[in-house]
């Protein structure tokens, strides 16, 4: 059964390190699994409870909970700002986490890697996002992927330099795709029992 | 060098600043090592007979970080607070030679205004004639401090234990002195 996973990097600067290695991901993941990069971050206006009419919602809105809804996991890919996620991604996540009784992120497999030019590799801020996955009743991987120096680690085609990275990379792929293949429902038998 | 001219430590000698090197090492990230350097130094060496004393000062700016957030951190009163203790200071206050090339030395290491003693170990080779005809004189030394001592007292606890940086700080040099002409 082919996989979709949406990819959200919580970056949104051009050359943003969190992006490339998303589009690394992309290129780790098993033949029948998709990433798809969401890249409607910044068009989502903060959260404002007055907005947030679920049976009318925003068209950004909709279109980011389409999305979460179409995909059979996330990745999420997160820079550090104060030891802490960017405020862009976590107003994202709150839009997606409404309503609480039907939200989209609810049981739906989640992983967090993260990048930053320090030498902690937006461990703090990784830590965070799964905080505020599982809050959001997210099936959220609990390993992390902290990228450091992160302005070393690309080639000038964004790709990962060093084998040892691109390996825990995969790595972490794989416990993804593996949370959300346990999810997935039993092939259907041929014949009634 | 010349047969008939035996070597002698005998005087002042001051460092070459591009074969002299003082850099440091703490453990990040529990088990991980961040090592980097100053790209500045001025060391000194006097001797007298066993009369040997070293002193060196290191400007804290020219610690080799590039990025600005980190170079800044790192600047910062967290840790150095460059702007108000600029230099890192050592003046040595016993150098004994030992076996061979060995050598131990007591110091004084003023790291952001706080002076602590120090011991450090490692060799003195030379002196010895470089291929441009100078008298040039070797000393490595390594020494282990804990930077809490020194008043850098920034840490933070890692979500999944143990702390960002170590307390444990590697500092080595590795210095060319040449004869200062008199």
């Amino acid at each position: 059964m082919s996989l979709r996973i949406l990819g959200i990097s919580g970056s949104l600067r051009r050359d943003s390190h969190n992006t490339a290695l998303l589009r690394n991901a992309r290129e780790l993941l098993p033949n029948d699994v998709e990433l798809v990069i969401f890249d409607g971050l910044k068009a989502i206006p903060p959260y404002d409870a007055d907005d947030d009419d679920h049976e009318h919602p925003l068209p950004e809105i909709a279109a980011f909970k389409r999305a979460i809804d179409e995909a059979d996991g996330l990745l999420i890919a997160t820079p550090e700002y104060n030891h802490s996620i960017p405020g862009v991604l976590k107003n994202a996540i709150d839009w997606a986490s409404r309503p609480v009784a039907t939200t989209v992120m609810r049981g739906k497999p989640a992983a967090v890697i993260g990048a930053s030019t320090g030498i902690f590799g937006a461990v703090w801020s990784q830590a965070e996002m799964r905080k505020v996955l599982g809050a959001t009743g997210a099936e959220v991987v609990d390993r992390e992927l902290p990228v450091v120096q992160a302005h070393m680690q690309f080639d000038e085609d964004g790709n990962l330099v060093e084998d040892d990275l691109r390996d825990q990379l995969a790595e972490h792929l794989g416990a993804l795709v593996e949370a959300i293949r346990a999810k997935a429902p039993a092939p259907e038998k041929a014949t009634a029992a | 060098m010349s047969a008939t001219t035996p070597a002698t430590l005998d005087g002042t000698w001051v460092s070459d600043p591009i074969h002299s090197t003082a850099s440091f090492a703490i453990k990040h990230m529990v088990v991980s090592t961040f090592r980097t350097s100053f790209k500045q130094m001025d060391a000194t060496l006097e001797a007298n007979g066993d009369d040997i004393k070293l002193t060196g000062t290191v400007p804290v700016e020219s610690i080799d970080i590039e990025l600005p957030d980190f170079r800044g951190h790192v600047l910062s009163p967290d840790f150095f607070d460059a702007g108000n203790h600029p230099n890192i200071e050592f003046v040595s206050t016993a150098v004994r030679r030992g076996e061979g090339e060995s050598i131990d030395v007591d110091g004084e290491l003023t790291v952001k205004g706080v002076t602590k003693p120090v011991k450090a170990e490692g060799i003195l080779i030379g002196p010895a004639v470089n291929v441009a005809n100078v008298e040039v004189v070797g000393v490595e030394l390594e020494t282990k401090v804990n930077k809490n001592d020194f008043e850098l007292n920034w840490n933070a606890p890692l979500p999944k234990g143990g702390n960002a940086i170590g307390d444990e700080v590697t500092l080595t040099v590795h210095l060319e002195l040449r004869r200062k002409e008199e």
